[in-house]
């Protein structure tokens, strides 16, 4: 495991701003050698500007960056070992699919039985080899994502830089796609950069995300990390359906344990952050951590009203309103001991969760 | 409704096309295979001897050669001097490349013979070039550049310029930048990104501007009258001669038809070639 702790790439305090707007301040990363990293944020976070910088496409207003200790920050694009599958892809359309694969080849002067070696093998590899005489344009989306992706890993590069490369597909492919992406860096052993808004994306690709907004870190750690434990308000909400309720420590007590005032609610939570008497908090409740209840369950509980129900296929999504008029929602699944579970809007029920699955941050503000 | 007021529009202009382009151009074809006969401009007897006389006399053909010649150097030049420009245009911010694109057009307001006259009076023995080189010591005694060759040439660029860079700006603004970035990315440099992406994604500009300045350049008899005297004959001078000066029709329309032939093949040429790259 020495291999996924040794540093590849590393951005030190890097500044960038496009005319007064600022896009990153002091910025600092590293991304290990082998792992699948995925840039998480909303547009406008700089996630983009990052790649753009690493791939040598912008350039840096200070600060440095270095691939394996060495100081690229200054090498223009061309000679950097780095390559990019680009979102909307930009295949060359006036080249066959061999003729865009083979670029990146015949760029190093490789030579023509090199070059053709290389080629078949990369097209073998995202599973297009009987295409090498199509010219883009004669292909689907999924098949250009493909071609675009050949592209890229002919070459080797220390690492692919994936700039919301999914995005364009439609919703099956994209699935099947993030799963042969994932195998694809596991044959190749080759450092993933990868951008994307798409939490689900995210967690289901990455070996570690970094949460950006406006520029800054928000978290950096493993889907499960980022999922289970968020560390404040906004990789909560960004990450995955939330409820936030409002709370008030009432009294401490001890293993972690705390009373307090949730939504008028006396409630008995439990958190490793250490607050004081009077704090006051925000409890994170995901929707599929809500258990809804006809009658009143053992424990503390919630009550409220149906507001409204949504049918997902898998899950039965509720909006529910507690006494105070705070909305929350929650989402069941539905299983084989009860599939016609339904609700009446307006039905009075009662809520608790799975114990020890909330998620105590910092109020907001 | 709707249908009669597309039949209309179209018929409005077939019919256009028909009566004074078509029409005349069968006349020109009928014209060329007629007797020659100066008082009545034609005799109605079949007769090839147009053709005939085309081919025997090789100062025609001479005139072919060297309008084909002249008019390619042109078009080449315009193409050298408008790429840059146009591909520097592109880069500029939306609203310079307004002001450029209105600087360009400005030339369109004047009338083209004016204009050719303006050339005629900035080359001249004592016109405002040779003034300008001798006072600046480039050279001492004026040069003559007018009746010149080169004259004519820079005559057809100056005229023909916009013709070329309107195009070429049109294929190279919608070039797509990302091209560019991945290609930079895959380990093109600067020379490489624009021989193997951007060269080949604005041919088809290169190849409409050509058109637009190869042709009128074989025709734009005034420009070899006024900057070439009558030394130097475009097409256009030879046909115009025929039928006003040597009052041979059927002459005149042989070797305007053969132009039109020999073009036509041009283009079928240049349109398999295209096609076949479309299926590629």
């Amino acid at each position: 495991m020495l291999n996924s702790k040794t540093p590849l790439i590393e951005f030190r305090s890097l500044y960038k701003s496009y005319g007064d707007r600022s896009i990153l301040q002091d910025f600092n990363l590293i991304v290990f050698h082998g792992e699948f990293l995925t840039l998480l944020g909303p547009s406008g976070c700089g996630k983009t500007t990052l790649l753009r910088l690493l791939a040598g496409l912008e350039t840096v207003d200070s600060g440095t960056i270095l691939i394996q200790g060495q100081d690229i920050t200054h090498l223009p694009a061309y000679q950097r070992k780095l390559n990019t599958v680009f979102q909307n892809y930009a295949l060359f359309p006036h080249m066959t699919v061999f003729d865009n694969v083979a670029f990146g080849p015949r760029m190093k002067k490789d030579p023509p039985h090199l070059i053709k070696e290389k080629v078949q093998e990369a097209l073998a590899c995202v599973k297009l080899p009987d295409y090498a005489n199509s010219y883009p344009n004669q292909l689907s989306g999924g098949q250009q994502q493909r071609v675009a992706l050949a592209r890229a890993i002919v070459n080797r590069p220390t690492a692919l830089l994936l700039d919301e490369s999914l995005a364009a597909l439609d919703f099956n492919l994209r699935g099947q796609m993030q799963y042969e992406l994932k195998m694809l860096q596991k044959t190749l052993g080759i450092t993933f950069l990868f951008v994307t808004h798409d939490q689900e994306e995210a967690l289901s690709m990455s070996d570690r995300i970094v949460v950006l907004n406006k520029g800054i870190i928000e978290q950096i750690g493993t889907p499960k990390e980022i999922y289970e434990q968020p560390l404040n308000h906004f990789v909560a909400s960004f990450v995955g359906q939330s409820n936030f309720l409002k709370g008030q420590i009432k009294e401490i007590l001890p293993n972690g344990k705390i009373k307090a005032e949730v939504e008028n609610v006396s409630v008995t939570l439990s958190t490793k952050k250490i607050f004081n008497l009077e704090d006051h908090f925000c409890v994170l409740l995901r929707p599929e951590d809500l258990k809804i209840h006809s009658k009143a369950p053992e424990g503390e509980y919630f009550e409220g009203t149906i507001l409204e129900k949504t049918y997902k296929g898998k899950t039965l999504d509720t909006l529910i309103r507690l006494s105070n008029n705070k909305q929350i929602m929650a989402s069941e699944f539905f299983d084989e001991e009860d599939p016609e579970f339904d609700y009446k809007i307006g039905d009075k029920v009662f809520i608790n969760w799975n114990l020890n699955w909330e998620i105590l941050l910092e109020a907001i503000k | 409704m709707a249908i009669n007021f597309k039949i209309f529009c179209i018929g409005l202009t077939s019919l256009w096309t028909f009566l004074f382009i078509l029409l005349p151009l069968l006349m020109i074809a009928v014209t060329s295979l007629l007797f020659n006969d100066p008082i009545n401009f034609v005799e109605f007897k079949f007769s090839l001897n147009a053709y005939l006389d085309l081919f025997k006399h090789p100062q025609y053909l001479e005139a072919f050669w060297q309008s084909l010649k002249l008019s390619g150097i042109s078009s080449f030049l315009c193409l050298l001097l408008a790429y840059p420009f146009a591909f520097f245009l592109t880069q500029l911010s939306r609203s310079k490349q307004l002001l450029c694109l209105v600087f360009l057009s400005v030339p369109f307001w004047i009338n083209s013979l004016v204009r050719t006259y303006a050339v005629k009076i900035f080359l001249a023995q004592k016109g405002p070039l040779n003034t300008l080189g001798i006072s600046l010591g480039l050279w001492e005694t004026p040069i003559q550049f007018l009746y010149t060759q080169g004259a004519v040439i820079a005559g057809l660029v100056y005229i023909l310029f916009p013709f070329m860079a309107l195009p070429l700006y049109a294929s190279l603004e919608k070039l797509d930048h990302k091209l560019i970035e991945a290609a930079l990315d895959l380990g093109a440099n600067k020379f490489w990104v624009f021989w193997k992406i951007i060269f080949p994604l604005s041919l088809p500009g290169i190849v409409a501007g050509f058109i637009l300045v190869f042709l009128p350049g074989l025709g734009l008899f005034y420009i070899a009258d006024m900057l070439g005297g009558a030394k130097i004959l475009l097409l256009g001078n030879v046909i115009k001669g025929q039928f006003f000066e040597a009052r041979n029709w059927p002459l005149g329309s042989a070797i305007s038809l053969f132009l039109i032939l020999l073009l036509g093949i041009f283009f079928l040429i240049l349109q398999k070639h295209e096609k076949r790259n479309e299926q590629k």
